[in-house]
């Protein structure tokens, strides 16, 4: 079974939309309902917030649509759209945090904005212990990542689109380490995107006498601020959770895998 | 005649062909050729019929068509068999004249048509002589569509035969195609005006489905001129002299609805994009301005500039060709618009509707567009005239309105475009709210392709000016929402009603404001554009602003954090200019919360948190500590209370799930917790002057498990984990014994519940709690410590299991029960896995009794 994780897609205040490589992956059929046939739930970790096309979109990606609420989410308002959606006179609930079945998995989600503290991974393993799930996926960080803790699978989706948030910036060093120790062809990629505004913008900064900022400034605090759209896809069957890391750099599309199996 | 009546005759007359057709093949497989012609003449007595209908006339000439080709090819082969014999066999010339005797004009041209053109087709005849000769005979037969069929036979059986070898034989070709199709043209006219006048439409129809018969006259003429070549030969010139001139003259005199609206469109369809630019003029000022007065010229118009446009933009896309350099001069020499405006000017001194009026500019307004990209001269002309010439009873605003939405579909720069005096001149005489909002619906899409809208202040009083009328837009609801139609949603506790589509603009028009400026290096520039919107226009309505708003806060707030992280590498330059912007934004919000306290306080909260985020990082602490208590201020006055959120469902509370709660004070102390916990900044005391204060909103919650949670999550505000400032120098917060005072307080908090159950699952939350302090290094918070909770667990566990007989799988409460065992028992088995890992060595997991 395939399952999506997606979520913090702040439109339209942080973000315009989800980029057009990830829309026409994510639906390949728009015009049909579900747009992807291969997709069976997405699971969606809100701050979706205020877009009620971007709803739509992920609504009609599968058969089996799951919100849960962002921070930012007006859940009174994204509850009674999603009703005209569904279609049903049942009230749609967008609770905290959901929790989904498939074969010997129990999948839990939620944005993670009152997991205390925030991303603390040994925290994140306490509620994962409370919910009794295989997979804890959550969010609200911006910055995709997976990882194995305790015997349960951790998936943070990061932002569709890339939002920006308000934590505290990357620590360069540490984000360099990182990339030239595994991902030397993604640092490359990452260079060339922060440059190119630099280089357009150029020209502008010749006509200011003095300017405050160069386009230099702003593309090294980019470095550290920026967040890279992605979003996850979890194929699951019986004790086995394949997930598949989509990120957008770049202008290019990114997959990476990474495997789960419950002892 | 009814249907019935010519079905059967359709099928007499076809049974009688076929008949007649196959003793035709007898006999000229018996070589018997004139019993054969006899018989051929039979079944083309067929073609004299009247009580059938052009469909039904249609289905006879196709069975014809058919026998004669086999009469044909007959032919063919013997002439070729005698020809071997003798090369001056007169065969086919005999033929040509025998077959002259049949005594009916119908059957007697057909079959002179047939021989005739197998005649030419074994290049050994006059073939002049013959064409002339057939061209003239079909004057013989007058009655339109006997007429109509004959002629088109003669040109399908011709088409592939005409002679274009020398300048004279195209001459001939050319004035024999002219002459089929104007004698068509005239058999088609007259049709209209056969039978009775309570027919008309329905000769109208009839008509109309023989149209392509007189069309085709036209389609060979332009494949002949496009073929033929000369050392001398122009095929523009010599459309625009000898086959131009003649054919509008025939569309011109014919005075017919129907052909005139047919035939131009021929014209503009066949013949190729540069033999219109030359006779441009003509077409139309001789053509157009002369045509029957009740025919719509906007459709025509359209088509000829459609195609002008196609081939414009065909041109550009293979920029490398070397003719069209030649192709563009002829267009600037031409002055395209200037030809269309001096042949409008004439056509408005006639009666023209207004719909045509305003369909003919739109076309006017793309021609422009495309071929003078950069010349708004056209435009403004055209509001211009539209705005002078027609009183205001004229301005019938449904009509025009395309006027406006044409040009914002089709211009490059839309901010450009609004600075149109004209334009806006125009705009204004626009009074219907309706037709407004349709035109701002336009502008706000078109800014939505854009990728970035670089603008300055002046520029955003041109554009935003459009958008008003989207941002006053109220939420009250009209009639037609009322009845159903729209989608809407209730906010504000039901109390009001909003569309999806007014959220939807709402939606757009934030997106707008991220589109302002968005690659500009001038980031204070940057804020005071969006300030300045939001001054300017978005406050204008004060009920919508909690669309609005967030946007505008989250955008400054994003640009203020990558100005003080700049300023944080250049010694502090900005930070004077940095803390007047957090003040600015603060004022934002406050209006944000002054207008929406009542539903929006959780998201004022929320925005306030983040300010405080960014102050902390950038090393503002004054600017934190006062967004610090912005925050408890909303907390105290409206939070506290149960009041900032739009409504919340009536759905069951579980007090057992620590995750799913509706209680809106917990929520907002875990949002503020989340925020205080990731400071690093502040000075030590007012630190800790705000996180008491917070702990003390926790323990002052109403409900126990409430209490209980904020305490225990309190905790973490005394101990920091993460080390998150780049520098590494600040030293993190760590007071052992105020996080073991929360634990303790917070396992009081759950002894007191009444509620055992939940006393239980609260004990197993803390203790949960304790191990990941444990883990963290509290060593206060020791082996010992949670031992003692271990077997307080245990304790209670037991008492319920003695208190009460619980077996009974169904019943909820040994399945809650159940279910708090399984969590105590997953919370021991992760401690058995740290032990491996060579943490919590020293807890006790198994009951020792």
């Amino acid at each position: 079974m395939l399952t999506l994780a997606i979520g913090d897609l702040y439109i339209p205040d942080r973000a315009i939309e989800i980029p057009a490589k990830f829309r026409k992956l994510l639906a390949p059929n728009p015009q049909s309902i579900p747009s992807n046939n291969k997709i069976s739930q997405v699971l969606c970790l809100g701050n979706v917030t205020s877009s009620l096309e971007t709803l739509q979109f992920l609504h009609n990606l599968s058969p089996s649509f799951h919100l849960v609420r962002g921070e930012f989410d007006d859940t009174n308002i994204l509850s009674q759209q999603l009703n005209q959606l569904t279609g049903s006179d049942e009230v749609s609930d967008v609770p905290n945090y959901k929790i989904t079945i498939h074969d010997n998995l129990r999948i839990g989600f939620t944005n993670g904005y009152s997991v205390i503290p925030k991303n603390d991974p040994l925290s994140l393993s306490a509620l994962a212990r409370e919910l009794d799930v295989d997979i804890l996926i959550w969010g609200g960080t911006h910055k995709v990542e997976a990882y194995i803790l305790d015997g349960k699978f951790f998936i943070n989706p990061g932002s569709a689109t890339g939002a920006f948030g308000f934590d505290w910036p990357n620590d360069e060093e540490d984000e360099e380490d990182e990339d030239e120790e595994d991902e030397g062809e993604e640092k490359g990629e990452e260079k060339l995107e922060y440059e190119e505004p630099a280089s357009t913008k150029s020209g502008q900064i010749q006509k200011d006498s003095d300017p405050d900022f160069t386009a230099e400034d702003i593309a090294q605090v980019a470095h550290q601020t920026s967040n890279i759209p992605s979003f996850c896809l979890l194929e699951t069957h019986t004790s086995t959770c394949t997930l598949y890391i989509y990120t957008y750099l770049g202008e290019e599309v990114k997959v990476d895998k990474v495997t789960y199996h419950k002892e | 005649m009814n249907k019935n009546d010519s079905k059967s005759i359709l099928q007499g007359c076809l049974s009688n062909i076929n008949h007649q057709s196959h003793l035709m093949k007898q006999c000229l497989n018996d070589s018997n050729l004139l019993q054969a012609l006899k018989h051929c003449s039979n079944f083309l007595n067929e073609l004299r019929i009247n009580q059938l209908s052009p469909k039904q006339y249609y289905e006879l000439y196709i069975a014809v068509f058919d026998s004669l080709d086999y009469l044909c090819n007959h032919l063919l082969a013997s002439y070729k068999a005698k020809h071997k014999k003798n090369t001056e066999t007169p065969f086919l010339t005999d033929l040509y004249e025998l077959v002259q005797y049949s005594g009916n004009i119908v059957p007697r041209l057909y079959m002179l048509i047939a021989v005739g053109t197998t005649f030419i087709s074994t290049n050994n005849a006059p073939t002049e002589a013959i064409m002339k000769d057939m061209i003239e005979m079909c004057r013989g037969v007058q009655n339109p569509i006997r007429g109509l069929f004959l002629r088109y036979y003669l040109s399908q059986r011709i088409k592939d035969l005409l002679p274009i070898g020398t300048k004279h034989e195209f001459d001939e070709t050319v004035t024999f195609l002219i002459n089929n199709f104007i004698e068509m043209n005239k058999l088609w006219v007259r049709l209209q005006h056969q039978g009775h006048s309570s027919e008309r439409e329905l000769r109208y129809q009839e008509r109309k489905e023989l149209k392509i018969l007189v069309g085709s006259n036209l389609v060979r003429l332009s494949q002949i001129i496009d073929d033929f070549t000369d050392d001398e030969y122009s095929p523009e010139s010599y459309y625009k002299d000898h086959v131009f001139p003649i054919i509008i003259e025939q569309v011109i005199q014919c005075k017919d609805h129907l052909a005139q609206t047919y035939l131009i469109d021929v014209i503009i369809q066949i013949f190729p994009d540069n033999f219109h630019f030359i006779t441009l003029n003509m077409l139309l000022n001789n053509l157009f301005l002369n045509l029957n007065p009740t025919l719509n010229k906007s459709e025509l118009i359209s088509t000829l500039i459609e195609r002008f446009i196609n081939y414009h933009q065909q041109q550009q896309d293979e920029e490398n060709g070397e003719e069209n350099e030649k192709e563009e001069e002829m267009f600037t020499s031409l002055r395209l618009f200037d030809e269309f405006w001096g042949f409008y000017e004439k056509l408005t001194t006639m009666n023209v509707p207004l719909e045509e009026h305003s369909s003919i500019l739109q076309s006017f307004i793309r021609l422009s567009l495309v071929f003078e990209r950069d010349n708004y001269e056209n435009l403004n002309k055209i509001y211009k005239f539209v705005t002078e010439n027609f009183s205001s009873e004229e301005i019938d605003e449904k009509i025009w309105l395309n006027l406006l939405i044409t040009p914002i579909q089709n211009f490059d720069s839309i901010s450009s475009l609004l600075k149109l005096s004209f334009f806006n001149e125009f705009y204004n005489r626009i009074s219907n709210q309706l037709y407004q909002k349709q035109i701002s619906l336009e502008i706000l899409n078109k800014l939505l392709d854009q990728d970035e809208i670089v603008c300055d202040v002046k520029e955003i009083d041109i554009i935003f000016k459009f958008l008003l009328i989207l941002i006053k837009e109220s939420n009250e609801l009209n009639v037609s929402k009322q009845m159903g139609i729209v989608k809407t949603v209730k906010i504000e506790n039901g109390e009001k009603l909003v569309t999806n589509e007014f959220l939807i603009n709402q939606s757009n028009i934030c997106k707008v404001l991220g589109k302002i400026n968005k690659n500009s290096i001038d980031l204070f520039e940057k804020i005071s554009n969006i300030t300045y919107v939001r001054k300017k226009f978005l406050n204008k309505n004060l009920a919508s602003i909690v669309y609005t708003y967030p946007t505008v806060i989250q955008l400054i707030l994003d640009i203020l954090k990558t100005i003080g992280l700049i300023n944080l590498t250049k010694s502090g330059k900005f930070t004077n200019k940095l803390i007047n912007q957090f003040k600015n934004l603060s004022i934002i919000i406050d209006e944000l919360y002054e207008h929406h306290q009542v539903f929006n306080s959780q998201l004022v909260l929320n925005l306030y948190l983040n300010c405080t985020m960014v102050a902390d990082q950038l090393n503002l602490p004054t600017i934190t500590f006062e967004f610090f208590n912005k925050c408890f201020i909303v907390y105290e006055e409206t939070l506290m209370v149960g009041q900032g959120q739009g409504s919340v469902h009536g759905r069951g509370i579980n007090p057992q799930d620590s995750m799913n709660h509706n209680s809106i004070q917990y929520q907002s102390i875990l949002l503020i917790l989340n925020k205080l916990n990731f400071t690093r900044n502040l000075p030590r005391e007012d630190y800790q002057s705000l996180i008491t204060k917070l702990t003390l909103y926790g323990s002052k919650l109403l409900k126990k498990q409430d209490q209980c949670r904020s305490i225990y999550n309190c905790g973490h505000l005394f101990w920091w984990t993460e080390t998150l400032e780049t520098n590494q120098t600040i030293e993190l917060f760590k007071d052992d014994k105020r996080v073991l005072e929360c634990l303790q307080k917070s396992l009081r908090v759950a002894d007191s519940c009444i509620d055992p159950y939940l006393s239980l699952k609260l004990f197993i939350e803390i203790l949960n709690k304790c191990l990941v302090f444990n883990i963290h290094g509290n060593t206060l918070v020791n082996d010992n410590y949670i031992n003692g909770l271990i077997e307080l667990i245990y304790n209670n566990i037991e008492n319920l299991n003695n208190d009460y007989d619980l077996k009974d799988t169904e019943d909820q409460e040994y399945r809650l029960f159940k279910s708090l065992e399984e969590y105590f028992s997953r919370t021991l088995q992760y401690i058995e896995m740290q032990k491996e890992e060579e943490r919590l060595e020293d807890i006790v997991t198994k009951l020792t009794v």
